[in-house]
């Protein structure tokens, strides 16, 4: 089996997302290493953050954490705060127009190796954005630290390629963490929509509106358009438009429970959901069970490219599990993904 | 006087002589044995020649200590660089003017608290038109629209009346424990504006004891205000940021 490095390498994406299930999963171990690895081949890293990262204690818990070493002739995007205070050297390039809560986002390349904190932005315009700025000049693979449980930067509007960090701290007992790690697997690689009629018909659609119903009519398909304030609110209008040849729902923003619910409620045979990108599934895994028990089936327009989990067995405000043992446990769970624990492997 | 800032030492009476003073409690009654423990849990802390100054009876069977001794680590407190961020906080007339002037229409805010928290206490103060300790609430500004939600309020209905009222800023407040549910349910909002694509066009705000700007970050918030806070703090923030990114005519 490949490591995890030559299956980030050979995904040949800008830019790679490392996001977790929750606080604590190691996801700055598992970025310090891709980070660390990049620049060893020579093949120059960018550092960015979707939260803040590399700070010395946790500021809730208040453990130390694993720091964040900027090698020299890395680009760096982080907020002005914390680029004045890094203590690498930084290099200025340019000060972008992202604002966060430590100042705008600065641009800048390492000319002597060293810690630095990252502050990025919140939201994915702005990581898109810095995204392009340090492949402009010269950062030839883009690492995005993730924040706690947020996923936002896993989608492919954003990274080509993602890892997935999970561990101990996921939940109470290794079943539970486990149960809970296969769920998120399983949303993040949902499949995507294979025909590709009905692929472009929903392209077209959510150009005009924020939901869109398919109804089947002869050899293709009837567009029905449904415009609201925001995704959410015209995904709630699809059930009350649906007809007994309704084939596809597709939902411009977020899927959510309610809307499943109503669905299982409503239909006895039911139509594709089609959203788009795994990133905007926000579903329990009681109702995503039962909904798929029941013959139900989700798609999404775009897929998210999931390179890998890596697993911390060791909570850092509690239980650990026996490294081998959990390693192997989460292999099977998981399998074909890849899984990997960078600590116990290194050893 | 010439302090080396690579090896600073606790000042006592002299440069360098690593004085420092420590007290605590026992559980035990105040009495020679309580004051040779002191003694000897000072030498644990690292402190050369610990003296007892003081033994005091707290009745019930515990006693109290104040301790003299000298520490010999020093820190190098030139290494030391912590990022910081300048804020600087306008009056109620200030950002009522400036709303006025550079946008020119009313700000309009709404304010909840999510998820299973019911504390409101804290986005009640900064919001309900009496505000507290002497500075009015978000309410009673004249620039400012303000709608309180109240407490529990699902991460889905929050951004349908955000958009419904055409907000400006959403305020959160939420009371972060080391359970992670609440911050859980504080990056789900982040999560699921992006998802619906509303995530540059509203400020997202988290307010609560345990929030800072740099927890707000992790959050994938625009700001956070924690312990301390007045309405005007909160205020002057949107408004500027507002004006900042150019949304005067934006309605």
């Amino acid at each position: 089996m490949s490591d995890l490095y030559t299956l980030v390498k050979d995904r040949e994406s800008k830019a790679t997302a490392i996001v977790g299930l929750t606080k604590n999963v190691g996801k700055t171990v598992t970025f310090n290493y891709l980070v660390d690895r990049f620049n060893q081949s020579g093949i120059t890293p960018g550092l960015v953050s979707a939260g803040y990262d590399g700070e010395r204690f946790d500021r809730l818990t208040l453990n130390e954490k694993p720091r964040i070493f900027a090698p020299k002739g890395a680009y760096v995007a982080t907020a002005e705060a914390c680029f004045e205070a890094a203590e690498a050297e930084l290099e200025l390039i340019e000060k972008s127009t992202v604002s966060t809560p430590l100042g705008v986002v600065c641009l800048g390349r390492v000319s002597k190796a060293g810690l630095v904190e990252l502050a990025g932005p919140g939201s994915t315009n702005g990581l898109r954005l810095l995204i392009e700025k340090m492949t402009g000049y010269g950062a030839k693979q883009v690492l995005v630290d993730g924040a706690i449980n947020r996923l936002a930067s896993a989608s492919p509007s954003v990274s080509g390629g993602t890892v997935l960090a999970s561990g101990a701290s996921l939940g109470p007992t290794m079943e539970d963490v486990v149960k809970k790690t296969i769920f998120r697997h399983q949303l993040l690689t949902t499949p995507p929509v294979e025909d590709l009629l009905v692929k472009d018909l929903a392209e077209g659609g959510l150009k005009r509106g924020n939901a869109v119903l398919l109804h089947r009519e002869k050899e293709g398909y009837e567009v029905e358009i449904i415009r609201e304030d925001i995704p959410l609110l015209a995904g709630e209008k699809l059930v009350e438009k649906s007809r007994a040849e309704t084939t596809a729902f597709i939902f411009g923003g977020a899927l959510v429970d309610n809307s499943l619910q109503d669905i299982m409620d409503q239909f006895s045979k039911f139509p594709d959901l089609i959203v788009k990108d795994a990133t905007r599934l926000f579903i329990s895994p009681e109702i995503y069970y039962r909904y798929l028990n029941r013959g139900g089936r989700i798609y999404v327009m775009e897929q998210l490219e999931l390179l890998a989990v890596t697993i911390n067995p060791t909570d850092p405000s509690g239980k650990s599990y026996e490294p081998k043992m959990f390693l192997e446990r989460m292999r099977e769970a998981l399998d074909p993904c890849p899984v990997f624990d960078l600590v116990y492997e290194k050893k | 006087m010439e302090v080396n800032l690579s090896k600073v030492k606790a000042y006592g009476d002299t440069l360098n002589d690593g004085a420092v003073q420590v007290s605590f409690s026992l559980p035990v009654p105040a009495g020679d044995e309580a004051k040779e423990a002191a003694r000897q849990l000072a030498l644990k802390m690292g402190l050369e020649t610990p003296t007892v100054t003081e033994m005091a009876d707290l009745k019930a069977g515990f006693s109290f200590f104040v301790v003299y001794g000298h520490l010999s680590h020093s820190v190098d407190y030139s290494a030391i660089k912590i990022p910081k961020r300048e804020q600087k906080s306008m009056s109620f007339e200030e950002v009522n003017e400036l709303i006025k002037e550079k946008l020119g229409r009313k700000v309009v805010v709404v304010a909840a608290c999510t998820g299973s928290d019911a504390h409101t206490v804290g986005i009640d103060a900064i919001v309900n038109m009496k505000g507290f300790a002497g500075e009015y609430g978000l309410e009673k500004y004249p620039e400012i629209e303000a709608y309180n939600l109240g407490s529990q309020v699902p991460n889905a209905d929050l951004l349908a009346k955000a958009v419904e009222l055409k907000a400006d800023a959403v305020l959160v407040s939420q009371v972060v424990t080391q359970k992670n549910i609440h911050l859980e349910n504080l990056t789900e909002l982040v999560e699921l504006a992006e998802a619906e694509g509303l995530r540059d066009k509203v400020l997202l705000i988290c307010g609560g004891p345990r929030i800072t700007h740099e927890l707000a970050m992790e959050l994938g918030y625009d700001a956070g205000f924690g312990p301390g806070t007045m309405p005007n703090h909160v205020a002057s923030y949107v408004a500027a940021e507002l004006v900042r990114r150019g949304s005067a005519g934006k309605k």
